[in-house]
């Protein structure tokens, strides 16, 4: 116990000390850096397989329906802070659409104009992850009796049905049916502004407090007493149900806490994108989440946010150079357009040979255990110099 | 009687056209442990899984100190198929003749009443059990699977749950385990995984999961397959000790006669779905149809 505390502590340490350095890095570097893109987008997607490790690592049911929660959430997110003097230019096509309110805006006239953008951007958040939710309860009465195969298949077609239906013309005036929403409170808008340049730049670091806030709710959950008997429910349904563990209603618990920050996910997602459109989120993004959940480790949320980053940095930034021409060795033309793609393929099939169960397994990264590993190494390196040369001694 | 724990009526379990369970017929009284044997494929484990809410029988009732818990009769294409007796006592229109059933007013009486709880229900009432093969939850240590248990008894929600206001709830139900893990012998494993266990002590722990959910009547599917005669002696006591410990009532299944007749009150003995005789160990012993039954009767014309 003594020992749990003292580990706890140091996480908590590390995780700060992880905060303050992105508050500074963001200060430091130029806003456009590579790096910051990294941190933002691998942030989100963490976030997303941490839902869905949830769901799928620790309630033992395999679902495909992420994107779909996270255009939910991205939509909802979008319709609720489009300040009302931009709604007539976005749904130009659908007369203004018909929500005319902004809950940042609102906010901001009662309580003045940081508190509101904090409350109006958390509190929009929390409905789209909610109307997210609300639609997994909805969906999971009727499909979370199937299991398995027919289960991913079922929340796969579900995924694909809502994103054509927020593409729909007749749903125009709410959802702008297949243009763009945006103009709504995105990360940059948490940037100190004073005398039209930016003071202090915040939205890395906003964005990162709200995915770790996310997190540590989804890992308190999992470390409760409901936690435990989703775990319990993986191994064991039959067992699990015998102890008293009612299956619909946990498995349904899961469901919903899942899509709710699948949603809060999407909701990000958005802002950082600065506009939401239905297109993006194919079942492809649903394949990239569930990568980084494998790649992590199903069963560990530590696993999944330290894939996410790799995962990210990977696609989006270190194997870039094998796309352009002018890095190829001559006589060598094999740099070109796409062929990152090739390589980042060839590297995921290595890490599922040679990692069966993901970087992390099951297991949580624990700074303190961490320290206690090298330490082991360094040790046994020790023993082992020592005895070969005592070998060689007594030889 | 007051003190009866299970009373199955006319319970048949019918597959398509096999009839696993026919017209079974049981009853256990407080603190009693029971029996029930017969040779393999008598339908031992389906009267179990009808007792604990698994499958819903396709005829019978079942109470659970006086209250009725599972109750069902032949419906929709069934009652073509239907092979068993009773086959009106449970429906709506049944109407009984004679004085008889008046000491025994039949609640549902009238109605069409179908009661198929899922097993969790059961096991909420007080009932708990263990699996022939053994189910442990393979992830989890000792600890965990035996804490797991607790979650039926909590008080907490999800939300009091996730943000830490059921400590006291939390830590009280962490002794209870630890108390319980110190009685069944397991305190000295409770770290490890519990698959990493020999096969006895997988045994233990599964009845000691069982144990945590405050159940009033046990049922032990097998207990003591696959062990030894040294492990079968073990457990023999074992079981007698959990029984005045906890004051619980049990009901076990069991091929390993000696611990059959060592620690049962009562035995009731299946064959092909039937009851062919109950009774104390010395009478089951001594009864010409058991011994038939185990041993095959030899044919006049060969």
């Amino acid at each position: 116990m003594i020992q749990k505390k003292k580990s706890n502590k140091a996480n908590i340490i590390f995780i700060l000390a992880l905060l303050i350095l992105i508050f500074v890095l963001e200060q430091t570097l130029p806003s456009s850096s590579m790096l910051l893109t990294v941190v933002k987008k691998s942030a989100i997607y963490a976030l997303a397989a941490v839902s869905m490790n949830l769901l799928n690592g620790f309630t033992g049911l395999f679902s495909l329906g992420q994107a779909g929660f996270m255009l939910i959430g991205a939509y909802v997110y979008g319709m609720l802070t489009i300040p009302v003097a931009d709604r007539a230019a976005v749904y130009q096509y659908f007369d203004g659409g018909i929500i005319q309110f902004s809950i940042v805006e609102g906010l901001s006239g009662v309580l003045g104009n940081v508190a509101g953008l904090i409350l109006g951007v958390l509190i929009s958040l929390i409905i789209a992850g909610a109307i997210a939710g609300l639609l997994a309860y909805l969906v999971g009465l009727p499909i979370l009796r199937l299991r398995g195969d027919y289960l991913a298949v079922a929340t796969l077609g579900f995924a694909e049905i809502i994103r054509a239906f927020f593409q729909w013309e007749a749903l125009g005036p709410l959802t702008n049916g297949s243009n763009l929403l945006r103009k709504f409170t995105c990360l940059d808008d948490f940037n100190i502004v004073v005398d039209g340049k930016v003071a202090v730049y915040l939205s890395t670091t906003v964005l990162v407090l709200i995915v770790a806030a996310c997190i540590l709710v989804i890992t308190l959950v999992i470390n409760s007493t409901y936690g435990r008997a989703f775990k319990a429910i993986r191994d064991d349904e039959t067992a699990a149900e015998a102890m008293g563990i009612n299956l619909a209603k946990h498995k349904m618990m899961s469901f919903v806490i899942s899509a709710f920050f699948a949603g809060v996910a999407g909701g990000l997602l958005a802002m950082y994108q600065t506009t939401a459109q239905a297109m993006p989120f194919k079942s492809a993004m649903t394949y990239e989440i569930l990568l980084i959940v494998v790649i992590g480790g199903i069963g560990s949320v530590t696993g999944s946010c330290l894939s996410a980053f790799i995962f990210i940095g990977a696609s989006e930034w270190w194997l870039r150079f094998l796309d352009m021409e002018k890095y190829n060795i001559p006589g060598l033309n094999i740099l070109r357009p796409g062929f990152r793609k090739v390589v980042f393929s060839v590297v995921i099939m290595i890490i599922v040979l040679f990692f069966r169960k993901g970087i992390m397994g099951e297991n949580e990264l624990n700074i303190a255990g961490f320290g206690r590993w090298l330490k082991q190494i360094f040790t046994k390196k020790k023993a082992a110099v020592a005895a070969a040369e005592e070998g060689k001694n007594n030889g | 009687m007051a003190d009866n724990v299970l009373r199955v009526e006319n319970v048949t379990m019918q597959f398509g056209g096999v009839v696993a369970v026919n017209n079974l017929n049981m009853e256990i009284n407080k603190g009693e442990i029971v029996a029930l044997i017969g040779p393999n494929g008598a339908g031992k484990t389906t009267a179990f899984n009808v007792i604990t809410g698994v499958y819903a029988p396709t005829n019978g009732q079942v109470s659970f100190c006086g209250k009725t818990i599972v109750r069902n009769h032949p419906q929709g294409k069934m009652k073509k198929l239907y092979q068993g007796e009773n086959a009106t006592r449970y429906t709506a229109e049944y109407r009984p003749e004679g004085e008889a059933d008046k000491e025994n007013p039949d609640p549902y009486r009238g109605t069409a009443h179908v009661l198929e709880p899922t097993p969790d229900k059961i096991t909420a009432l007080g009932m708990a059990r263990t699996f022939q093969n053994i189910r442990l939850w393979k992830s989890q240590t000792v600890f965990d699977n035996v804490l797991i248990a607790k979650h039926l008894r909590r008080t907490s929600n999800l939300f009091t749950a996730t943000f830490r206001g059921n400590k006291k709830e939390e830590a009280r139900q962490r002794e209870e385990v630890l108390e319980l893990l110190k009685i069944v012998g397991l305190e000295d494993v409770k770290d490890e995984l519990s698959t990493s266990l020999p096969y006895g002590k997988q045994r233990r722990l599964e009845i000691a999961r069982a144990l945590a959910t405050d159940p009033k009547l046990l049922l032990l599917d097998e207990p003591a397959a696959g062990m030894n005669p040294q492990e079968t002696d073990e457990l023999t006591s074992f079981i007698g000790e959990i029984r005045d410990q906890f004051q619980i009532t049990i009901l076990l299944i069991e091929h390993h006669m000696n611990l059959v007749m060592d620690i049962s009150d009562r035995i009731y003995v299946l064959d092909f779905g039937k009851l062919i005789a109950s009774g104390t160990p010395n009478e089951i012993q001594n009864n010409q149809k058991v011994i038939d039954a185990y041993l095959g009767v030899e044919e006049d014309d060969a």
